[in-house]
């Protein structure tokens, strides 16, 4: 390098020895410029001439004893990318020289700098007065060289960096002669370095502030870094972390086959999301696990790669995809189950078609044909057997309808629609039903939460009628504000009501559920084995619309 | 027989086949004239509107404007018009869901033919009448059934409710009512607004004078 170059080529005058003198021991011991001046500089000789490239050749110059240097030197002097500087300390204040370089950094001429030789001290910038002081002292005295960072203040006010190396040499009596030396301009560096420190902050803020933990690894498996996450996630403080294997953060079970794993990875590292598909557990101090996911990449290190793990605890995550397949899962259940009950009903009322409705009808065509063959007064038997035949007919019909869907339900509403279903209800099943409500005598709600409420009831009157083994139920219904409750109880067998719920096999319980949930509320059920059952279901009525257009009609009315 | 007894009908049923048999039914009767056939409700109100029938033989179920809405429109516009509603349901609540509506008379489809002839005339007469074996008095018992406010809120409280309603009602605090029963002052709490909200009691003033009326807890002396 140039710079290097210069220095070896530019060798120092010999016979350099221990400066001695009384004056600059008292002038270190205050160590200011203006002290070591008045040493260095006792007189304003003014001269105006540099003793190392004075173009007059004087006399003095001889005395200087500088042997042909000037010549060797110049270029280089003014060339290379650096300020080179001389001050002659036993030729007054004015033996100073500067290289023009300066000029271009500062925004001081070289003349500037020549005419006024402690120009250079009033422009350190302040905070860096006394350090060079110091060092100046410590130049003076010691003979060591100085090599130190000082700003310095350009003439437009702002400050630029410079990295000096100056010497000190003496003459053969062991006088001070002169020192020299060269200024680099290291502000680019400055900034580069001031940059990367921020950055380098930056990281160290991503590092520790990230909700993740992130643990440092190295190729011997054991943790270099980690952040602070680290402690509240795994309940382990850092110290005690720092140099155990990354293992210590995985369940037992995981840590054989992880340490394979990670010589794989070191082996070629990447980065990738750890175990990609697999379910990964993390394990806290206290040995209790939870779900995570792992991001790793490789990273150069001072000693080598390492591998930086990110950790993030997914517990909640997991426990929404959980309950959302859960949940899924039972949707599925629940209309798989759904098409199984329409598929069911389709063949009953098939065959009810077919085996009841059509069988008499047939018996009808036939007894009409044979009226019609027989005659006027043997066809009125025909005629009056045929006729029973048909209230028969429509009995079975309208008992299909019903069973279907009772248009009761959008003709008159919930009240009447119940009492109708409990009196077949106790017709069929001897199992008799106490039926109070409040609130809904003549009130309508949404064809959904009238539907809903008497097939909640429907289904639970049929569970007592199949399970409960008894004789009397009890159906309540009211509304509180924006709910209407239906409670459907019985003082029978009883059963493991969490258990039922749980289970997927049968559809009853899930369905009045379901349904209640859909509508904005809940289904409880209070049961235990040999305690009876208690079954309430909340239905949301807070904007349910009325239910048919007759409702509407009548609210038109006056009055 | 004059024109002025003849009683003037119109016929509403979404059933040709019904139509027809009706029509044939009640035109046999010499004192009977079908003057109009209406396929669904709206049409039946623009006849009656139209032609003033003293009778509308009225199908219950239909598409669209079923037999309970034409009734409710007619008795604004044609109180003239007497409704005879024809069904399929013998349920009281039909019944009276269609006579509080203005219909006069209420016959039953798998009733004899003689039954309708009957209902037709009587509510020509202004009479009302409902075929067997439907009647007054059984619609009465329907009412009585049908009542409301026979729900004692009470007895929508869970047993553990109940308890805590009578500790509350002796003046425990929620935590003394959460030892007695072995549960958390939390959850005591919460059955405690529940039975509150259940019962639409709102002080502890009125929770206690409630336990008091129920005879849940008695008056110390
Ligand atoms: N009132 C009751 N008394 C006693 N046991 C009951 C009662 N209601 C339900 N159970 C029990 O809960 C189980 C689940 O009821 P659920 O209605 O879901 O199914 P199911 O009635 O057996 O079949 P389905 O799917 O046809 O309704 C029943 O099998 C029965 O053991
Ligand atoms: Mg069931």
């Amino acid at each position: 390098m140039q710079n290097d170059k210069w220095k070896t080529e530019y060798p120092l005058p010999e016979n350099l020895t221990e400066l001695s003198s009384q004056a600059f021991e008292l002038a270190a011991a205050q160590a200011t410029l203006e002290n070591l001046a008045s040493v260095f500089f006792p007189t304003s000789l003014a001269n105006g001439r540099n003793p190392l490239f004075d173009t007059q050749k004087s006399q003095e110059q001889s005395e200087l004893d500088l042997p042909g240097v000037e010549a060797i030197y110049r270029t280089l002097v003014e060339q290379i990318p650096a300020v080179v500087f001389m001050a002659v300390l036993d030729k007054g204040i004015g033996e100073a020289y500067v290289s023009p370089q300066i000029e271009e950094l500062l925004g001081f001429s070289q003349a500037e700098w020549l005419n006024d030789p402690v120009r250079w001290y009033h422009q350190i910038h302040p905070d860096d007065k006394d350090r060079w002081s110091g060092d100046a002292a410590r130049l003076f005295l010691s003979g060591d060289s100085l090599r130190s960072v000082y700003r310095v203040m350009a003439r437009d006010g702002h400050a630029v960096s410079f990295h000096c190396e100056a010497k000190m040499v003496r003459r053969d009596d062991g006088r001070p002669w002169f020192i020299h030396g060269v200024a680099f301009d290291i502000s680019d560096l400055k900034r580069a370095e001031e940059a990367q420190q921020k950055s380098e902050e930056m990281l160290r803020g991503l590092f520790e502030f990230a909700p993740d933990t992130i643990v440092v690894v190295n190729q011997q498996g054991k943790i270099a870094r980690a952040n602070t996450q680290v402690e509240t996630m795994f309940g382990y403080t850092r110290t005690e972390l720092i140099g155990e294997t990354i293992e210590t953060l995985l369940p037992e079970r995981f840590r054989g086959r992880h340490i394979d794993d990670r010589s794989t990875y070191i082996a070629e590292p990447h980065t990738r999301p750890m175990g990609a598909g697999l379910k990964l557990y993390g394990r806290r101090k206290n040995g209790s696990e939870f779900p995570v996911d792992i991001m790793l990449s490789p990273m150069k290190w001072d000693d080598g790669g390492m591998v930086i793990a990110v950790i993030r605890d997914i517990t909640r995550r997991s426990q929404a995809e959980e309950s959302l397949s859960d949940y899924a899962d039972r949707l599925k259940f629940l209309s798989r189950r759904l098409m199984e009950v329409q598929e069911t009903e389709r063949r009953n009322i098939a065959r009810e078609l077919h085996d009841e409705i059509g069988q008499a009808l047939t018996g009808l065509k036939l007894t009409l044909e044979m009226g019609a063959r027989l005659p006027a007064d043997g066809a009125r038997a025909s005629l009056e057997q045929a006729q029973v035949l048909v209230n028969e007919l429509m009995a079975r019909a309208r008992r299909l309808s019903l069973d279907l869907r009772p248009a009761m339900l959008d003709d008159l509403g919930l009240v009447p629609t119940l009492l109708w279903h409990i009196e077949h209800y106790t017709a069929q099943t001897r199992v008799r039903v106490h039926f109070r409500h409040s609130g809904l005598e003549t009130r309508r709600f949404s064809a959904e939460v009238e539907t809903a409420a008497y097939r909640i009831v429907q289904e639970a009157l049929t569970n007592v009628a199949r399970h409960a083994r008894v004789v009397e139920a009890t159906v309540r219904l009211w509304t509180h504000e924006a709910l209407l409750s239906i409670q459907v109880e019985d003082c029978g067998s009883g059963f493991d009501s969490e258990a039922a719920l749980a289970s997927s096999d049968t559809s009853g319980l899930a369905g009045m559920r379901e349904r209640a949930v859909l509508l904005g509320g809940q289904l409880t059920v209070e049961s235990a084995p040999g305690d009876g059952t208690r079954l309430t279901a909340e239905l949301s009525i807070a904007d349910s619309p009325v239910a048919n257009s007759g409702e509407i009609l009548r609210e038109e009315q006056p009055g | 027989m004059t024109v002025e007894n003849t009683i003037t009908v119109v016929l509403a049923d979404d059933h040709q086949v019904v139509r027809q048999g009706l029509k044939a039914l009640l035109e046999a009767e010499p004192d009977l004239k079908v003057v109009g056939e209406a396929g669904d409700g709206l049409q039946a109100i623009r006849w009656v509107e139209l032609l003033s029938p003293r009778i509308l033989v009225l199908d219950l179920m239909m598409p669209g404007l079923n037999g309970l809405d034409v009734v409710r429109q007619l008795k604004k516009g044609v109180p003239h018009t007497q409704v005879v509603i024809l069904s399929m349901y013998a349920n009281e609540a039909y019944v009276l869901e269609a006579l509080s509506n203005g219909a006069s008379a209420y016959v039953l489809k798998d009733s004899s033919s003689a039954d309708l002839v009957h209902a037709v005339r009587e509510a020509a007469a202004g009479r009302r009448y409902l075929s067997p074996p439907l009647s007054d008095r059984a619609i009465e018992v329907y009412q009585e059934k049908a009542r409301a406010a026979t729900l004692d809120r009470y007895e929508t409280l869970t047993a553990r409710e109940r308890a805590v309603l009578h500790l509350a009602a002796e003046g425990h605090t929620n935590a003394e009512v959460a030892t007695r029963l072995g549960i958390s002052a939390r959850t005591a709490e919460t059955h405690r607004s529940n039975l509150m909200h259940k019962l639409d009691l709102h002080t502890q003033a009125e929770l206690i004078r409630y336990a008091l009326r129920r005879g849940i807890v008695q008056m110390e002396d």
